[in-house]
């Protein structure tokens, strides 16, 4: 191991960096057309085939990461939606305009988010896979809404747009005077 | 478990919690007391008045039919002390004797004799009389000290020391079954004589010895023409009777003669008229000494005679025409005798009568005297031989139109140079006190019948005269654009003038002393605040009397008097335009009705001013039982008043043909409904085209076993905002607010405390559908209640457990409302379902009104006026059938407090912290322009005028809110923002540089 080690050392020195202190000042250095070529030039070509191939895998991956974070969310958010309860005070409902408002701002930024996976050959089942994480994170702050009785769905809520009705009769009178 | 006793401590801790936070809304800080309510105190009619003689002096003692014994400053006329008895039968004074710096009262119908102390109105003693009906009483004097005061009863005669009231003795009167004893008399010699009457037949006339009580001397004189000696007869002179009849007068000694002696008046010159019981007037300036030989005789209601008898001899002295009133006074040695005349001459009834056609006034025209310009004079005469004393006029008018006056007091002195000055307190039929000075100034002058104000409304004031002429832009009809165009600038012109006026009255005053600011209000500057919380209160009172009374200092800007208006009438007061109808002027219309001749007038006024109508009212021909004031209105903007007679038939004010027509479309939906308490029948009515009507129910309620004693409807100007209440649950619990709803109170006619009762009956008007009846058993009356929104209070006396008690009924449709739309009465398939609950009171009470605001929004105190004077206001949220035995969390969501049985009485819910209210008899609420804030006018001797704010005043900034501190911050932070932007910026050029 230790010769190994030495060996790769020897190396490494041998290739690491050279500086000819010999040539002319004021021009170019005289071998750089024939291959020296500047610092980290590689003078062949690189590789098209094994790089390329592990790449693609790695941009699939990334758009399916991307595709699939609100839904990752989801778990989370739920234990957050557990622990902050129904009650209505400051922290929760800071809590569910967040919940409620990154889900809409992903939505929103859906243009974006689609471009980047544009590269990706399962575009479409991605974007749709995005979109569902997203509607399902704005469905769970929604049910949140509820649960704290934040949404207008009952007609208690609509009870002070109630006109009274309408008089059909008119009465009057009361004790003979 | 340990997490057991936690929630249920909070929980307790919440429910006693919350009821000590709700007082806060009611107290008043000390800085603003008087700031927005003010009192004022009466006491009533006169009934008796002493005036004392001497010129220094500064209080006139008075009894009234209010029941009230009070001292007034004579310099002011304000209240210098004030005793208030019972408002029943029980309080009443029946006489008043002034000796020196003492007041001996009788009431209670000679029950009950107290002594006052007149200087600060101290008693001095009490003492209880035997039962027996109270007929006289009188000062006893011995040797020129008055020791006694003797009270006659229907058939006993007692003498009370007057230093401590201790009964010295008392004695039977003889023949007392048959024989009316009426008068008492008693000169300083020791005797007391007791003059008895049998009608038409002859006097029995008893002399008592004041040592002993044993009667010395019997005698029957024949009488058979004397039917009563009240004001027939008067005793003159030594111990002498003298009585008048139809033709003559007839003379006889108490003490020595047994005959009448007659005199034939012709021999003197003398007319009587017709129709009229001749009056005799007598004086005994002390009651030490004999009286004077001098005395009036009365002949006609405006004539008198100044007569004197002296030693068997008949004299005239003076003749009075034209006099509306006479009265003696004396000073020293000197005796006087004032007379009230009319300037010009005194006439029967007056053509200019306040409406034309009533045959009321026919009636009353008979007995009323009036002076045409209203404009008296008073004269001193003295009396020895009835030579009118110079310079001692005083010359005073009344206002046009108004009462005559009705009681004359005088009070003489003597000045430095020995002639005689005098004051005089002149009451008038219209119950107004005026103290005059001479030659004719007057001192001060109370307005008395405001202690009987019956009926009462508040009308918005006028808008200002800039106001009113942008309004006026819109009422009128377009005439061209320029002229329009015209019109506006003009207005605008004239805004601009008020604001610069405005500006530089601020500017004017900021530069006097802030004592030295008088915004004086009167007629003319009257005009709408900002806020709509001044306004015109237009009073009734029980005389007849109409005031205007603007409500934020209480400053009486205008007063009517309706002459034909009798005692015990029944009023009810319209508002048929309000102000908002630039530039028609407001109309108030006032219906009375008289209890005994059953006719009824209406009088249409303007409520600002207080000027009569020139709209004409109906002439009512039949006795009115009802009216209706329709919201339907007129193309001038006044609303429809419909009176129904006793045939049933109706009668429309104003009947144009406008008003017909609309009346035609919207006959079929209006009703009436008619109670008959004495009857115990309720009945409605429909109206048809034809303005008659049929009858469409009757409920009646047997009055053998009960009797209805009130009836209520909901107001019609209130405004409810919210339909239903919100459960814990987050549905909603729809109110039943049905508008026709009646609730009728019944009570038993057995008052035995074991089968008394008290009945409640909800019944909707158009319907005669019983929606709710129920039956309280042990409980009585008075019942006082409250019917408004979709609730019923009422308060009761619980005979078993022996306390007061309320009941309130809330009335729900349910979750689902029926028909959320329209309100018809025929088509409510559902019955509301009714919650009640009850709660033990720890007062009686005397009056009760909920607050109302403009919208309905703020939530709802009961205004309750407690016997001791003050006014509660209490939460409604407090009185809520809703209200859990055990809390829950549901009920804890929906802030319910959790049902106690005991209302408290908290002294810090006193609206009128320690402002009594002397026998409260009324309370009036009504909105402002502010939702938060509610006007209360409460009435009775006393009115006082506040405002009250039931939660709290959620639109004002409060009178200590910091504007300094608030815009200082503002400003300084605009300032740092600035600042820091500034920084902000140097320091990333800073950077960029670097």
């Amino acid at each position: 191991m230790a010769a190994a080690a030495a060996a790769a050392a020897v190396r490494g020195r041998r290739f690491k960096w050279s500086l000819d202190l010999g040539a002319a000042p004021g021009g170019r250095p005289r071998g750089a057309a024939e291959g020296r070529g500047p610092l980290g030039f590689a003078d062949r070509q690189l590789g098209e085939g094994g790089v390329h191939e592990s790449d693609k895998i790695l941009m699939e991956k990334r758009c399916w990461d991307v595709a699939l974070a609100p839904l990752k969310q989801i778990p989370m958010n739920l234990f957050i939606m557990y622990m902050a309860g129904n009650t209505i005070s400051i922290f929760p409902a800071m809590m569910v305009c967040m919940m409620g408002w990154r889900p809409l701002q992903a939505l929103m930024s859906l243009s974006a988010t689609l471009k980047a996976l544009e590269s990706s050959s399962r575009r479409a089942l991605q974007g749709l896979v995005f979109l569902v994480g997203n509607g399902l994170g704005l469905a769970l702050a929604l049910y949140k809404c509820q649960a704290m009785g934040l949404l207008p769905t009952r007609p208690s809520d609509w009870l002070a747009f109630v006109t009274p009705p309408q008089r059909m009769e008119f009465t009057g009178g009361g004790l003979i005077l | 478990m340990a997490a057991g006793p936690g929630p249920l401590a909070g929980l307790l801790f919440l429910g006693l919690l919350l009821p000590l936070l709700l007082p806060l809304a009611a107290a008043v800080y000390e800085d603003q007391v008087g700031k927005f309510d003010w009192r004022q105190q009466y006491v009533g009619k006169l009934k008796f008045a002493s005036l004392e003689a001497s010129q220094g002096s500064k209080k006139l003692v008075v009894a009234t039919e209010e029941n009230v014994v009070a001292a007034l400053n004579s310099r002011s006329g304000e209240i210098l002390w004030r005793h208030v008895d019972k408002g029943t039968a029980e309080g009443t004074i029946d006489a008043m004797l002034i000796h020196g710096q003492d007041a001996v009262s009788v009431s209670n119908g000679g029950r009950i004799l107290r002594s006052w102390e007149t200087n600060i109105g101290g008693l001095n003693w009490e003492t209880s009389l035997d039962t027996g009906s109270f007929q006289a009483a009188a000062l006893v004097g011995l040797q020129d000290t008055v020791k006694y005061v003797a009270v006659l009863k229907k058939a006993a005669l007692s003498l009370h020391y007057l230093s401590n009231g201790h009964q010295k003795w008392v004695e039977h009167l003889p023949e007392s079954e048959n024989t009316q004893y009426q008068l008492l008399y008693s000169h300083g010699t020791g005797v007391i004589h007791v003059l008895g009457i049998v009608s038409q037949s002859h006097l029995n006339i008893l002399t008592f010895s004041a040592e002993d009580g044993e009667i010395t001397k019997q005698v029957r004189v024949a009488a058979p023409w004397l039917q009563s000696l009240e004001h027939t007869c008067g005793v003159v002179g030594e111990a002498v009777l003298v009585c008048v009849d139809t033709h003559s007068l007839h003379v006889c000694s108490l003490e020595t003669e047994h005959e009448m002696k007659q005199i034939p008046l012709q021999s003197l010159e003398l007319e009587f008229t017709d129709d009229f019981q001749a009056r005799i007037l007598a004086t005994q300036p002390s009651v030490t000494s004999a009286s004077r030989t001098q005395f009036f005789l009365q002949l006609s209601p405006s004539h008198f005679s100044l007569l004197q008898y002296k030693h068997g001899l008949l004299s005239h002295l003076r003749d009075f025409q034209q006099a509306a009133l006479v009265s003696f006074a004396t000073t020293g040695e000197k005796t006087v005798a004032a007379v009230l005349t009319c300037r010009s001459e005194l006439k029967p009834g007056s053509a200019d009568g306040l409406h034309a056609g009533s045959t009321l006034e026919e009636a009353w025209r008979q007995d009323s005297l009036t002076c045409s310009n209203q404009t008296y004079n008073i004269n001193l005469y003295l009396v020895e031989t009835g030579q009118r004393l110079l310079d001692t006029t005083i010359t005073f008018s009344l206002e046009k139109g108004g009462a005559k006056p009705q009681q004359l007091y005088i009070q003489v002195f003597l000045k430095k140079d020995d002639s005689v000055g005098y004051r005089a307190l002149v009451q008038t039929e219209d119950h107004m006190l005026i103290f005059l000075q001479q030659p004719g100034k007057v001192v001060w002058s109370r307005e008395e019948s405001l202690a009987e104000v019956v009926s009462l409304e508040m009308v918005d004031l006028p808008l200002t005269g800039a106001q009113a002429e942008l309004e006026g832009e819109f009422g009128k009809k377009a005439d061209g654009l320029l002229g329009m165009f015209l019109k506006r600038l003009s207005s605008q012109l004239i805004l601009l003038q008020a604001w610069t006026a405005h500006l530089w009255k601020m500017f004017y005053d900021a530069r006097k002393p802030r004592s030295q600011i008088k915004n004086e209000i009167n007629i003319d500057n009257l005009a709408r605040d900002e806020f709509n919380l001044q306004k015109m209160m237009v009073m009734v009172t029980a005389s007849g009397k109409l005031f205007g009374i603007e409500s934020s200092s209480g400053t009486i800007l205008w007063k009517q008097y309706l002459r034909n208006v009798r005692p015990g009438s029944s009023f009810k007061l319209m508002v048929q335009r309000t102000t908002a109808h630039f530039p028609h002027p407001p109309q108030c219309t006032l219906l009375v009705k008289d209890k005994e001749t059953k006719m009824s007038f209406l009088y249409v006024f303007n409520p600002i001013f207080g000027k009569r109508s020139q709209v004409a009212p109906p002439v009512l021909k039949r006795p009115i039982l009802q009216t209706l004031l329709l919201p339907i209105m007129d193309q001038d903007y006044a609303k429809v008043l419909l009176l129904i007679d006793d045939e049933y038939k109706v009668t429309a004010f104003p009947a144009t043909k406008n008003v017909l027509r609309q009346l035609e479309e919207i006959a079929h939906s209006i009703y009436f409904y008619l109670v008959d308490a004495e009857q115990g029948k309720l009945s409605g009515f429909r109206l048809k085209k034809d303005l008659t009507t049929e009858e469409s129910w009757e409920v009646v309620i047997p009055p053998e076993v009960q009797r209805i004693v009130a009836v209520k409807g909901k107001r019609s100007n209130e405004h409810v905002h919210s339909q239903g209440r919100v459960m814990g649950d987050r549905s909603v619990l729809y109110k039943s607010l049905n508008p026709n709803l009646l609730a009728v109170v019944t009570e038993s006619t057995d008052t035995h405390h074991e089968r008394t009762f008290i009945g409640i009956y909800l019944i909707d008007g158009v319907t005669g559908r019983i929606i709710h009846s129920s039956v309280q058993k042990k409980a009585k009356g008075p019942v006082h209640m409250v019917h408004s929104e979709n609730w019923v209070v009422y308060q009761y006396w619980n005979t078993k457990a022996r306390r007061n008690e309320f009941t309130v009924l809330e009335l729900y449709e349910g979750t689902e409302q029926y028909n959320a739309t329209a309100f018809s009465s025929l088509d409510r398939p559902i019955l509301p379902q009714v919650l009640q609950q009850s709660y033990i009171f720890p007062s009686a009470i005397s009056a009760m009104e909920a607050t109302i605001t403009e919208r309905g929004i703020t939530s709802r105190h009961l205004l309750i006026g407690l016997p001791s004077g003050a006014i509660l206001s209490l939460p409604k949220a407090l009185l809520d059938p809703r209200r859990p035995e055990i809390p829950t969390e549901q009920s804890r969501e929906e802030n319910l407090i959790p049902y106690s049985p005991d209302v408290q009485i908290h002294a810090e819910r006193f609206i009128n912290y320690n402002q009594t209210i002397s026998r409260m008899r009324g309370i009036y609420t009504a909105p402002s322009g502010l939702e938060s804030t509610c006007l209360v006018v409460v009435y009775g001797l006393d009115i006082f005028q506040t405002r009250v704010y039931p939660s709290k005043q959620f639109d004002v900034l409060k009178d200590d809110y910091d504007y300094v501190l608030i815009s200082s911050v503002l400003f300084g932070l605009v300032f740092a923002t600035m600042i820091t932007k500034r920084l902000a910026q140097v320091k990333l050029l800073n950077r960029a540089w670097r």
